[in-house]
């Protein structure tokens, strides 16, 4: 035993632990050959002449595998000891990408929005006349065209949608004063552009979010309860919400939504009761059938959340949405 | 527009919280800056561009009483010196005028306005002091939002006409140099000779008052505000004249106006000369009285209110109630339509909104998300979970892109502002090499981006997911395979054809793609998305030298019409397939993809043919592909042995032909 153990002190490689093993467990081995000569002795010896022979074997087994497992860590530290793996270096393989602000203000209100009911309608981006000013009261010649600097196209006396209630038209107008297809709850968001002279503020497209609710006996309440509602979802519960007078011509009355930030009130959404004179113009009776309509500029909030301009939220330059992701 | 609140103050006692109540009444601060405030009005409210106004809105709201004394500050013109000569109106678009003559009582050296309160109102919203005799008209505009306009009485040749200018006729406008053609039926005040006046924008040189004027005309008027608004536009000169008429006038201020004038030139030293003319019979512009009752108002508004409160609130806004219902004042005719909704608007104004109940609207089920809806999220998601970012890019574009687009059928914009904006894109080809060009210069180039956007043929706007890739590691193949993993996950049957797709004109876009690195993705014998390198001249006008950016585009509308395949499971065979390497000489010219698909087509043995290596060698001309192939079923070492040389020879030769 002393001889075996005195081998495997000596055992550099798991090779030499192998060739130990065969030289004292192998066909070979004398501890074999002891087995093989036990049937030579009498019978009433042979049990326990086997059982010390085994209890050697086992103890050759031991040591051998003791020794083995000792190798192996032995080895594997030196492995470790000499590894010059930098895990300080970068991590390798494709970084995740991210969707634009934008779109995930308006997946958020999208969201928040089907919880009461409402869908999703779309509109072309380049518009008759009818659906983005006629058909909402906005006459040729008010002021009230100039708070929509608009875009017009050369060749048909169309123009760019200057908001997405053109939507909201589109859709009333399909309609057709069929009351029976009401209520409809839709929202509309979508690029909207205004003809406007480019600074850090102001770009000629971004993006709006509009909610159209027409049905029976809707109320100012409701169209209240909304916007609190949708300004929840996007500010969270505590945020604080006013309500003021605003003007715009295919509401009445027309409304306007403030939240307090840290700049003081800012005003988030436009609002109202769809006006008597636009609801007859979709073909319904204002004496029956009355709606809301709310609307926020995406754009606007992208800019107040990440604290981006909108020239960089709109531009090409991919190290804005990289910082804006945290990289 | 810029108000002084002490000013204010002298027409209405105000809180300390003055910015809460102007917005609670819906008069925007836009800033404070010591005892002036600049607030954002409403652009149907012409009243609301005066302090009367101010104070009327606020009277409305908190009920506190107008404190300006009309007796006081107002003279009543001499009711026995009336003319009926002075002027003569000759159009619709002028509905209510006066002209009252004055004449300077004594010589007065100092002709500039000392008084302070007149210098303090002026200077408070901005607007010049020039002569007593002027600055005494703007006051009135003001205060009263009346506007006022002098004449020099003594360069008046004969009578005055208020008429529609012909074609061709001409004016010396003030502050504009030389004659200035108006478009004809501009409503202008005239002489028998010469225009005076564009009326209600801007006055004449030729009738221009200055420190030698002894004798003036002094017009209120009420003009139409559409014909205003176009000779504003016209002209490109706006006042605040000119907006209260484009909102609408006050036909009972034309006499108030004129009664405030007369006290204001009697302080500096004028005396009515002569009789004055006012439109007879002032036709109010007649709204039909509103009727309300008290059932509807609670129903609307959802709160108790009686019929006393109701008409008290709606009183202090000047609407009165008579038996016919209320009857809209001489200052609203222009924004109240007749309806019970603008009486209704009234009332949640002066009840203040933030004190009218809320509740969410009667919701019975949520919506679903709708199959194109979930797509667009599954699109997204793979997009993000493979490094690009989202970006939104201009709809519109300049010359210098319509240009670089292969399609010149552009829609132009008629009236850009910016020449960066004068036509609507046909393709995004062109912006995606401008964005890889914008972030190269930045020294970004490992560049993954996608954008939902439109581009625009014709009449027609197609909805489009397009995108781009740059980087060390890309070129059109690595695009290939990630659009294929992208149809794998939505699990559409995608095929993927490299014929000349783009000679089409339907399609020449394509062409900006390099012709022998792009292809075309069917799904159901749709094709749904190009993919390819952007072509070389293309690089070259963005000054990219060294990279390889691949763009891709889906017509998203056939994507999400596409229906998912239904995944059916198949456990993977018991059997550990053969696989065995073979390599084939491939002529340059040769594509590896077809000597795949001859083996494939060849060998049904073959279960799958997968290109693993390429080595070339450019003397040669030729290309050593290692295919990599998968036999389907069992076979001897003999059988494969003997089946790899004859594959390897007849794949060879197809090479070769």
């Amino acid at each position: 035993m002393n001889e075996l153990i005195k081998e495997l002190k000596n055992a550099k490689t798991p090779q030499d632990l192998d060739n130990i093993k065969s030289k004292w467990l192998g066909k070979k081995s004398e501890i074999k050959a002891q087995m093989d000569a036990l049937r030579n002795l009498p019978a009433d010896q042979r049990a326990a002449t086997g059982a010390k022979i085994n209890a050697l074997r086992v103890q050759y087994e031991n040591a051998i595998e003791g020794a083995k497992s000792e190798l192996a860590n032995k080895l594997v530290n030196e492995k470790l000891a000499n590894d010059s793996f930098d895990m300080t270096l970068p991590g390798v393989g494709t970084k995740s990408g991210a969707l634009h602000t934008v779109s995930i203000i308006e997946e958020k209100c999208i969201n928040a929005m089907r919880r009461l009911g409402f869908v999703v309608a779309t509109g072309p981006d380049i518009e008759d006349p009818k659906y983005n000013f006629d058909l909402l009261d906005i006459a040729e010649h008010h002021p009230a065209r100039d708070m929509q600097d608009t875009f017009w196209i050369k060749k048909d006396k169309k123009l760019l949608r200057t908001h997405t209630t053109s939507v909201q038209s589109r859709y009333m107008m399909d309609l057709k004063g069929d009351e029976s297809k009401l209520p409809i709850y839709i929202v509309s968001p979508g690029r909207v552009y205004r003809n406007e002279a480019l600074d850090a503020m102001h770009l000629a497209a971004f993006h709006q979010f509009e909610g159209l609710m027409v049905g029976s006996g809707i109320k100012i309440s409701e169209l209240k309860g909304t916007i609190e509602f949708i300004l929840k979802e996007i500010y969270g519960d505590d945020i604080k919400i006013r309500f003021k007078p605003k003007y715009y011509p295919y509401t009445e009355p027309s409304i306007g939504a403030d939240i307090l930030t840290a700049r003081g009130w800012v005003t988030i959404v436009g609002a109202g009761m769809v006006s008597p004179k636009v609801m007859r113009n979709f073909g319904f009776d204002p004496s029956r059938i009355s709606g809301l309509a709310f609307g926020f500029g995406t754009s606007r909030l992208a800019g107040e959340f990440t604290g981006a301009t909108m020239r960089e939220l709109y531009g090409m330059d991919l190290r804005v949405f990289k910082k804006l992701k945290g990289e | 527009m810029k108000f002084s609140k002490k000013t204010l103050e002298t027409f209405i006692d105000l809180p300390k919280d003055l910015t809460d109540l102007m917005e609670d009444v819906g008069l925007e601060v836009k800033s404070i800056d010591g005892d002036i405030m600049n607030l954002e009005l409403l652009a149907n409210r012409g009243d609301h561009y005066c302090y009367m106004g101010l104070a009327k809105e606020i009277h409305g709201r908190t009920a506190t009483k107008i404190k300006y004394d009309t007796a006081k500050k107002t003279l009543p013109l001499d009711q026995s010196k009336k003319s009926n000569d002075l002027f003569k109106i000759e159009t619709d678009k002028c509905l209510a005028f006066s002209l009252t003559p004055y004449k300077l009582a004594k010589s007065q050296k100092e002709r500039q306005t000392k008084d302070k309160y007149i210098l303090d109102i002026l200077n408070a919203s901005g607007v010049n002091v020039i002569l007593d005799i002027i600055d005494v008209t703007n006051v009135v505009m003001l205060e009263h939002g009346q506007p006022a306009h002098v004449y020099d009485a003594d360069k008046i040749r004969g009578k005055i006409h208020i008429r529609e200018s012909k074609a061709g006729e001409k004016a010396a406008l003030l502050f504009y140099d030389g004659l200035t053609e108006l478009p004809a039926g501009t409503c202008v005040i005239a002489d028998d000779e010469k225009i005076l006046c564009v009326a209600g924008v801007i006055g004449c040189r030729s009738a221009e008052t200055d420190e030698n004027t002894k004798n003036i005309l002094v017009e209120t008027a009420l003009f139409d505000p559409v014909s205003i608004r176009l000779a504003s536009r016209v002209i490109g000169h706006t006042s605040i004249a000119s907006q209260i008429f484009e909102r609408g006038g006050n036909y009972d201020a034309v006499a108030q106006g004129a009664a405030r004038a007369k006290k204001l030139y009697e302080q500096i030293g004028w005396v009515q000369n002569g009789g004055y003319q006012i439109t007879p019979d002032i036709i109010p512009i007649k709204t039909k009285p509103i009727k309300l009752d008290t059932n509807f108002v609670q129903s609307e508004l959802e709160i108790k209110i009686s019929d006393k409160e109701t008409e008290e609130r709606l009183s202090r806004y000047g609407f009165e109630k008579t038996k016919d219902g209320y009857q809209t004042p001489s200052w609203r005719v222009w924004d109240i339509r007749g309806e019970k909704a603008d009486l209704i608007e009234e009332l949640c104004r002066s009840i203040g909104y933030n004190a009218l109940p809320s509740k969410l609207p009667p919701v019975t089920q949520g919506a679903k998300e709708t199959g194109a809806e979930m797509r667009r999220s599954e699109i997204n998601s793979y997009m993000v979970h493979n490094g690009f970012f989202e970006v939104i890019t201009d709809s519109m574009y300049s010359p210098k892109h319509a240009n670089a687009a292969p399609n010149k059928d552009h829609i132009a914009l008629e009236n850009s502002v910016e020449g960066g904006y004068a036509f609507m894109r046909n393709n995004t080809i062109v912006q995606a090499t401008e964005l890889v060009s914008k972030n190269l210069r930045v020294k970004n180039r490992e560049i993954r981006a996608f954008e939902w956007g439109k581009i625009f043929k014709g009449d027609k706007e197609i909805d489009i997911l397009w995108g781009v890739m740059n980087g060390s590691d890309t070129n059109a193949l690595t695009a290939k395979t990630f659009l294929r993993n992208l149809f794998d996950d939505l699990s559409l049957d995608a095929k993927i054809e490299y014929d000349d797709f783009a000679e089409s004109a339907k399609v020449s876009e394509w062409a900006l793609l390099n012709p022998k690195r792009r292809g075309r993705i069917s799904c159901d014998g749709r094709g749904v998305c190009v993919f390819g390198e952007i072509h070389p001249n293309l690089l070259n006008e963005f000054d990219i030298k060294n990279d390889l950016p691949v763009y891709f585009s889906f017509d998203t509308k056939g994507l999400m019409g596409l229906m998912s395949k239904k995944k059916k499971y198949e456990s993977p065979s018991a059997i550990i397939p053969s696989v065995r390497d073979i390599s084939v000489t491939v002529p340059y010219g040769c594509a590896a993809g077809d000597v795949a698909a001859f083996i494939k087509k060849e060998y049904k043995q073959i279960a799958d043919v997968k290109i693993t290596d390429v080595y070339d060698k450019a003397k040669e001309h030729v290309r050593n592909i290692t295919f990599t192939l998968t036999f389907a079923g069992e076979f001897s070492a003999e059988e494969l042995n003997k089946l790899i040389l004859e594959m390897m020879e007849s794949a060879n030769n197809f090479a070769r032909k």
